[in-house]
């Protein structure tokens, strides 16, 4: 166990679907030759095929103490990056409408905003994933040269850029295949927690430029942070696929969508347009108790009555969503 | 303690070496007409050639036709985790030459390998990424590349024993000269599993994929006799990385 | 390599000696093989020893020196300050980061100061799209320098001009036009002053001297919701969006908020959860109506219809503010049941006044002037003493002696809404009876409600009947006018805060003295476009023609000539325009010169005769404010114009001063222009153009705007540049509401609160529009009328969506790698398998004025009937034929033509017939796509 441990939560009852927080991510870290591919943090439409592709029934993660195979996702699984020739049509008089290259097959927001029918009712929401810095983590047990490792000091878990041999033996492992393969530097790599951020009291990238706002950071050891009231106080607040066994520290509060037709009015439990069953398959049987514990809560509050943990989650400032310590380990750094 | 799988892996090794030393005739594709590879046997022999380290690095120089091929049985890495599905012994030796010119070793690799698992990977351009339209894109995240190596020990051994063939250890770290098909030729250095890192330098190699099978030359520095060297192969098709792959045993150079 | 010495408070880890499961023995070379044994399996969690080195690497790690790879990449050596021109009511600041020379990055610069604790604030601000326009500044599409056509329009064939040659051919064509065809006959088109006004401002004033002709937008974009200069006798009044969080009842009505408002959708989201109600009606089930309490599958079209049934509800049940509703609307004014026009102070006595109207008071049993009306004497809507009646008829004595029986409008309105009694008003919207009576019971009761409105409702047809009907709820209940309340539209970021300076800056000779056209009805009479519907029994040429004869409308040029020059900056007229096709093949061709001044090739540029290289949005100085908050904050250049890009500013400075130029080298006598009586020396237009020296750069520019408004008294852009700033007041004359520390401005407190009179010929919500156009068309009232037929069986829906603004971003690859890469048309699976469709096929999209082929998609949330494509797919991306505007003509509505009709004149982007877009109807088949 490290001694502190950073976590996030993120309440999916305010995602917009916008992927500010993909772009933030990605033009600041994965912006690079190789990486092009990667987003480290998605937001993918659930039900669907997700990023990579059917990355939630492929493998992965702990069953019984021990590490479950896995196939290592393909470029198509992630979708390859389309380029466009826009000289050809804009400036050489070519004529030939601008057009992906390749052809696009597939993509890390393929199925966006389809979801699935409940009956002829469509229902779908946004689940919004990056790398859980788990307290048992797959990829770091993995990895035979013990390239990855787990910060003691805040509980990040860092892929080693200079030891790592591309080996990818961790991306197999991930059950939430949140590690890319470099191919141009041949290295795997993963989100970091934007620990360079976090080190200058700067939140994370994702939870900074989210104009949903659902985003809180903290340490979940922290009594008096956020994050630890969610999870452990008012309990609202889930692992994904807690099943695999890696124990993530990133935590979701699950969805709601409206009633079906002609149900106003009743409870989201009897027969709901966003089937219990799936929620379930993503965050374990608790789902159930928390989605009656918040119904109650929004009802209090839509009758008038204010609701302690509803106003926390409306998270009104930076404040009262961020609880960034001083940084907690001194760097001394002589960069080359 | 000795687990099944441990036992059944000793024994394989223990027929595999055994095999190798009454292997019989094994045909291999030839760089040039030869006479067939003979078994290893723990000896690496070494032949003086006339010809320059510069010819000799040409997998299909004429100049290695002088040069005997020694057989060498390759062994296949048991299924090292959990997760790792079990591999056939598809690479059953690697024929190996060995020459000394103007104070190099030239060492020649060739091993049959039905697929060639060597694309060309985007070199990182010189030019900025900010200001460059195009950043490089990785072509594939899943694949593995056909590879080669040869280990010895930094230095001489100590007590007469030699360092694990573990890629060494604390007290024999060992040098490795790798040579990757999409990646190219780098010198490495390690004292123990998972310690293996890049030098940073490369050295000369060349390789030449033709009729099923590799050929790989490596200009190694002058080696001296006596030394153990220990050959790898990976191939990628397998999807071998790492201690995924297949090993010869200590061979002592000549 | 580097090396990173930890600093740990507490002790070295611990070396741990436990087996793992990789445990390893090592043999001699003597033995069969040194070689790895798996070791024991474990049941425990791994914690894993030491192989090589003596490091857990779940506890600690030696190697940390690496770190610094990731550290280096967030570095900087200088960040500014600027914000993004695209239209989409965002305005949102944004911190630039530049590295080594070269623009790395952006991120929300998050310093709004905060109106109150209690509300949200609106940090961070700004979306996904705005965090990657850096890419642009770079990118192939950027324009690096002038280019002048080669080959034919839009063939993409051009050759690289200088800026003089470039400006000498401009501004003699310009000169040329004017005296020989007239100065009406060149047209200036750029859209939203309050993204960038100074950038707008370049143009106009050129406009402005030259005698051209400057064309609206907010109604030509169909963005203006006509039922509020109706109603309300204002363009578009709403909230700002922090004030979504004081609703209890927010209704999400054809707005999807999660994709078209995505810096403030929080707000009613975080609304939710402090107890407020949220139903979203849409005919598809979009991101918004996920996080919605009810969501209403509504059938595309029948707004209105909902909105009345809701209505005669809310009359029937008794749910309304009758004291509001008495004061604030015009609903107790007395009509003449006869003619169906108000009673007038003219039909009580001879001379008397035809905007003074009367209700009936019940204390004296008489009728009583209505105080506050356009022709009323007092100047305030407070009634004194006066208890007018709702109910009832009444009769009174006329001038020419005969009794008539008058009514009042709140009658009128109760006999329309009987037709709209719930199970017809159910049948036709296609939602369940029952939850349109709880519906209109929680509007009824939930205070404050509101409306949050939006294009899915707006784009139609029959807008303004839409708008009317929706405002008539919230105004029922006395919702408007309240924080928390109201009927609050945010299509389109047409709203300028500072309008004082702005409009001194836009034209310095005054509006009365520059030429104002509809680009609705000058698209369509300067095309071959043709609506071929009757209305009342009369095409819409009829109407035109009586519209512009009457004086309502504008038509320039005048008497029958055809425009000429054509200039655009800051918007992409011909990729958006309804009826591209047809304007392509006729408007486009018969204009002599089509300049495009841009940051990117979009459509039009390449379309175009001449482009100018317009610096990027980090690039240049100015001014950025919304209706959907109220701060300003500005732009700055993170770089100096790249390449050979100038600001628009500075590149209508130059092309003013090119004019002056040829000017004095033809020695051109001033041109007297009549209209104006205004004798045009264009040898001095450079220095008119820069107020004779008074404004030169785009820094003194915006200061002048900054100066010249009670909104902006004492900033400066120099001191804006620090953070963004709240308006520190309003201008009485332009607006309805003060700016009140640490409250949400919502609009129309001043006539709700201090009682002054609305905008309107009643000086009230006017509801009954007495117009005789209005009245034949039996529209006097709000009312549901049906979508214009089309035959084909599917509505060609093309809202706004979050992967563009408008055209912009629309061609952007980091966005598109987040779609499907190019064009997509979505289809319900019920439809796609009828046709035999299957997802990611090519299809033709067709109707009988053009076709588009692209990519499908098969949603389910859609609704089957109806096809969707994100608005705004550049022409030249992705589309094997056609593009998503080759579906679609213009259509005009009688009603929108009207002027001079108290309060309903024409005013540019204030009243004007809309360019609406979703009555239109195609068919979808697959298409064969060579590769």
């Amino acid at each position: 166990m490290s001694k502190h441990q950073y976590a996030m939560v993120m309440d999916l009852n305010k995602c917009l679907g916008c992927q500010t927080c993909t772009i933030a991510c990605k033009k600041l870290w994965s912006d690079r030759d190789g990486t092009q591919h990667m987003y480290w943090n998605n937001v993918e439409t659930r039900p669907g095929i997700g990023y990579p592709r059917q990355w939630d029934r492929i493998g992965g993660g702990w069953k019984d103490g021990q590490l479950q195979p896995s196939p290592l996702p393909t470029l198509d699984d992630y979708g390859a990056p389309w380029e466009y020739d826009y000289d050809q049509r804009l400036y050489e008089g070519k004529k030939k409408p601008v057009m992906p290259t390749p052809d696009p097959v597939s993509g890390p927001n393929w199925d966006e905003d389809v979801g699935a029918l409940n009956g002829d009712e469509n229902f779908y929401f946004y689940l919004l994933r990056i790398c859980n810095h788990c307290t048992n983590p797959a990829c770091l047990a993995a990895c035979p040269r013990q390239a990855i490792y787990k910060r003691d000091e805040d509980g990040i878990v860092l892929l080693d850029q200079e030891r790592c041999q591309g080996y990818r033996y961790c991306i197999a492992a991930c059950p939430y295949k949140k590690i890319y393969f470099n191919e141009i530097t041949g290295k795997s790599e993963k989100c970091i927690f934007c620990y360079p951020r976090l080190e200058k009291g700067e939140v994370n990238a994702c939870a900074a430029q989210c104009p949903g706002r659902l985003r809180f950071v903290g340490l979940l050891d922290d009594p008096g942070s956020a994050v630890h009231r969610l999870v452990h106080v008012y309990k609202v607040a889930l692992p994904l696929f807690p099943e695999k066994g890696t124990q993530p520290n990133v935590f979701y509060v699950p969805p709601f969508n409206p009633p079906r037709r002609t149900n106003y009015g009743q409870s989201i439990l009897e027969d709901p347009r966003l089937p219990l069953e799936y929620l379930i398959y993503l965050f374990g049987a608790e789902v159930r108790d928390v989605i009656v514990r918040l119904e109650a809560e929004l009802n209090r509050a839509q009758n008038g009555t204010q609701s302690e943990m509803l106003q926390l989650l409306i998270g009104r400032d930076a404040e009262t969503r961020y609880q960034i310590p001083e940084p907690l380990v001194r760097i001394k750094m002589s960069i080359g | 303690m000795l687990t099944r799988r441990d036992r059944i892996f000793l024994s394989a090794c223990t027929l595999a070496v055994a095999g190798v030393l009454a292997a019989p005739h094994l045909c291999a594709q030839r760089p040039a007409p030869a006479a067939v590879a003979s078994p290893a046997g723990l000896v690496l022999r070494t032949a003086a050639s006339p010809a320059t380290p510069e010819i000799l690095l040409e997998p299909d120089a004429r100049a290695w036709q002088g040069v005997p091929a020694q057989r060498v049985a390759l062994n296949r890495t048991p299924p090292l985790y959990d997760t790792d599905p079990p591999a056939e012994l598809e690479i059953r030796y690697v024929d190996v030459r060995l020459a000394r010119a103007s104070e190099k070793l030239l060492l020649h690799l060739t091993w049959k390998d039905p697929t060639q698992n060597a694309e060309g990977i985007a070199a990182l351009p010189s030019t900025q990424p900010e200001t460059r339209d195009r950043k490089e894109h990785t072509s594939a995240t899943e694949r593995f590349f056909d590879a080669a190596a040869v280990m010895f020990p930094e230095r001489a051994a100590q007590n007469g024993v030699w360092p694990s063939l573990q890629m060494g250890d604390a007290a024999g770290p060992v040098l490795i000269y790798y040579w990757n098909a999409a990646r190219g030729a780098m010198r490495m250095q390690a004292e123990g599993r998972g310690t293996t890192r890049r030098t940073g330098e490369t050295f000369p190699a060349r390789a030449l994929y033709r009729a099923g099978a590799w050929q790989v030359t490596m200009e190694l520095p002058d080696l001296p006799a006596g030394l153990p060297l220990s050959l790898a192969v990976w191939n990628g098709a397998q999807q071998d990385r790492d201690g995924r792959k297949y090993f010869s045993v200590w061979l002592r150079l000549e | 390599m580097s090396h990173t010495h930890v600093e740990k408070s507490e002790g070295t880890p611990k070396r741990k000696s436990r087996v793992s499961r990789r445990n390893f023995l090592y043999t001699t070379a003597a033995g069969a093989a040194a070689l790895a044994l798996p070791g024991c399996r474990k049941s425990e969690p791994p914690v894993l020893s030491a192989l090589a080195g003596d490091f857990d690497p779940l506890r600690s790690y030696p190697y940390r020196g690496w770190e610094d790879f990731y550290r280096k990449i967030w570095t900087w050596d200088k960040v500014v300050r600027s914000t993004h021109s695209a239209n989409c009511t965002g305005s949102c600041s944004w911190k630039v980061y530049v590295r080594n020379g070269v623009m790395v990055r952006e991120e929300q610069a998050s310093d709004y100061p905060r109106i109150s604790k209690d509300l949200p604030d609106y940090n961070p601000r700004g979306c996904q799209k705005g965090g990657c326009f850096v890419e642009y500044v770079y990118s192939p599409q950027r324009l690096r320098y002038p280019l002048i056509r080669t080959g034919a329009r839009g063939e993409g064939k051009w050759r690289r001009a200088s800026w003089d040659e470039a400006l000498t051919l401009i501004a003699e064509k310009l000169l040329d036009n004017v005296y020989n065809y007239g100065p009406d006959t060149n047209t200036f088109f750029s859209v939203i002053p309050a993204m960038s006004p100074v950038s707008f401002c370049g143009g106009s004033r050129l406009a402005h001297y030259l005698g051209g002709v400057m064309l609206s937008f907010y109604d030509w974009y169909c963005d203006l919701p006509p039922g509020e200069p109706l109603t309300w006798g204002v363009q578009t009044e709403a909230c700002e969006c922090a004030d979504w969080f004081n609703a209890k009842y927010i209704v999400l009505w054809g707005s999807n908020i999660s994709q078209t408002r995505i810096p403030d959708a929080h707000f009613a989201f975080e609304a939710r959860y402090n107890g407020a109600k949220i139903v979203a009606i849409s005919p598809d089930f979009n991101s918004s109506c996920m996080h919605a309490d009810l969501y209403w599958q509504i059938n595309p079209g029948t707004d209105a219809a909902l909105a009345m049934g809701v209505a005669k509800i809310l009359m029937d049940e008794n749910l309304m503010d009758v004291p509001y509703v008495k004061e604030q609307t015009d609903l107790p004014l007395l009509v003449v049941t006869g003619t169906r026009r108000f009673l007038r102070e003219s039909d009580l006595k001879a001379g008397g006044k035809d905007d003074v109207f009367f209700v009936w008071d019940t204390k004296k049993s008489q009728p009583a002037a209505t105080p506050g009306s356009m022709g009323s004497a007092e100047k305030t809507i407070r009634w004194n003493g006066v208890d007018p009646a709702l109910t009832g008829s009444f009769r009174v004595m006329l001038a020419d002696g005969n009794a008539a029986e008058v009514t009042t409008v709140f009658e009128l309105l109760r006999s329309s809404l009987a037709a709209y009694p719930l199970e017809k008003v159910a049948q036709l919207t296609g939602l369940p009876a029952h939850e349109i009576q709880t519906f209109a019971r929680e509007m009824g009761t939930r205070k404050p409600a509101m409306i949050i409105h939006g294009a899915g409702t707006n784009h139609w047809f029959h807008n303004d009947l839409t708008n009317r009907a929706m405002i008539l709820l919230v105004a029922l209940t006395g919702n408007v006018g309240k924080n928390g309340g109201g009927f609050n539209h945010y299509v389109g970021q047409e709203r300028i805060w500072p309008e004082h300076g702005f409009f001194e800056l836009a034209f310095p000779e005054g509006r009365k003295k520059q030429r104002f056209q509809n680009t609705t009805l000058w698209s369509y009479v300067h095309s071959a476009s043709k609506d071929p519907h009757q209305y009342n029994g009369k095409p819409i040429e009829w109407y035109i023609q009586e519209s512009v004869k009457n004086g309502w409308m504008p038509l320039w040029p005048a008497g029958g000539r055809k425009p000429r020059a054509f200039i655009v900056w800051r918007a992409n007229y011909l990729n958006q325009a309804k009826g591209s096709e047809i304007l392509e093949t006729s408007l486009w061709r018969d204009l002599d010169l089509i300049v495009d001044i841009n940051f990117r090739m979009d459509t039009t540029a390449l379309y175009s005769d001449v482009v100018l290289p317009a610096s990027s949005y980090y690039e240049k100085v100015d001014l950025n404010s919304t209706d959907c908050h109220s701060y300003i904050h500005t732009f700055g250049k993170a770089l100096d114009p790249l390449f050979e890009s100038k600001t628009d500013w500075d590149i209508f400075q130059a092309l003013a001063q090119k004019i002056s130029e040829v000017a004095r080298r033809k020695g051109l006598q001033p041109f007297r222009d009549e209209k104006f009586e205004w004798s045009r020396d264009f040898t001095r237009l450079a220095d008119d153009w820069t107020g004779k020296g008074s404004i030169v750069t785009d820094e003194q520019a915006a200061d002048f705007i900054l100066s010249h408004s009670k909104e902006t008294q004492g900033m400066t852009y120099r001191n804006l540049q620090a953070q963004p700033k709240r308006f520190v007041a309003t201008d009485e004359e332009a607006w309805n509401s003060d700016i009140e520390e640490g409250i949400a401005y919502t609009p129309f407190k001043h006539q709700v609160d201090k009682k002054r009179p609305w905008r309107t010929l009643t000086g009230r919500q006017q509801f009954y529009i007495d117009h005789p156009w209005y009245l034949e068309l039996d529209e006097a009232l709000p009312a549901y009328k049906e979508p214009i037929p089309e035959k084909f069986p599917l509505y060609w829906n093309t809202p706004h969506g979050r992967w563009s603004i408008h055209s912009t971003w629309r061609d952007h690859r980091a966005m598109l790698r987040l779609q499907r890469g190019m064009p997509i048309v979505y289809m319900h699976p019920d439809d796609a398998r009828k046709r035999g469709l299957r997802d990611n096929d090519w299809v033709r999209i067709f109707n009988d004025i053009g076709q588009c082929v692209c990519r499908l998609q098969i949603l389910p949330g859609e609704k089957p009937g109806r096809v969707t494509m994100y608005h705004g797919w550049e022409k030249f991306l992705g589309f094997q034929q056609g593009g998503w505007q080759s579906l679609t003509y213009i259509k005009i509505k009688p009603t929108q033509l009207i002027g001079k009709y108290g309060h309903v004149n024409f005013r540019l982007n204030y009243w004007g017939p809309t360019g609406n877009n979703r009555d239109i109807k195609v068919e979808v088949e697959k298409a064969r796509v060579k590769a």
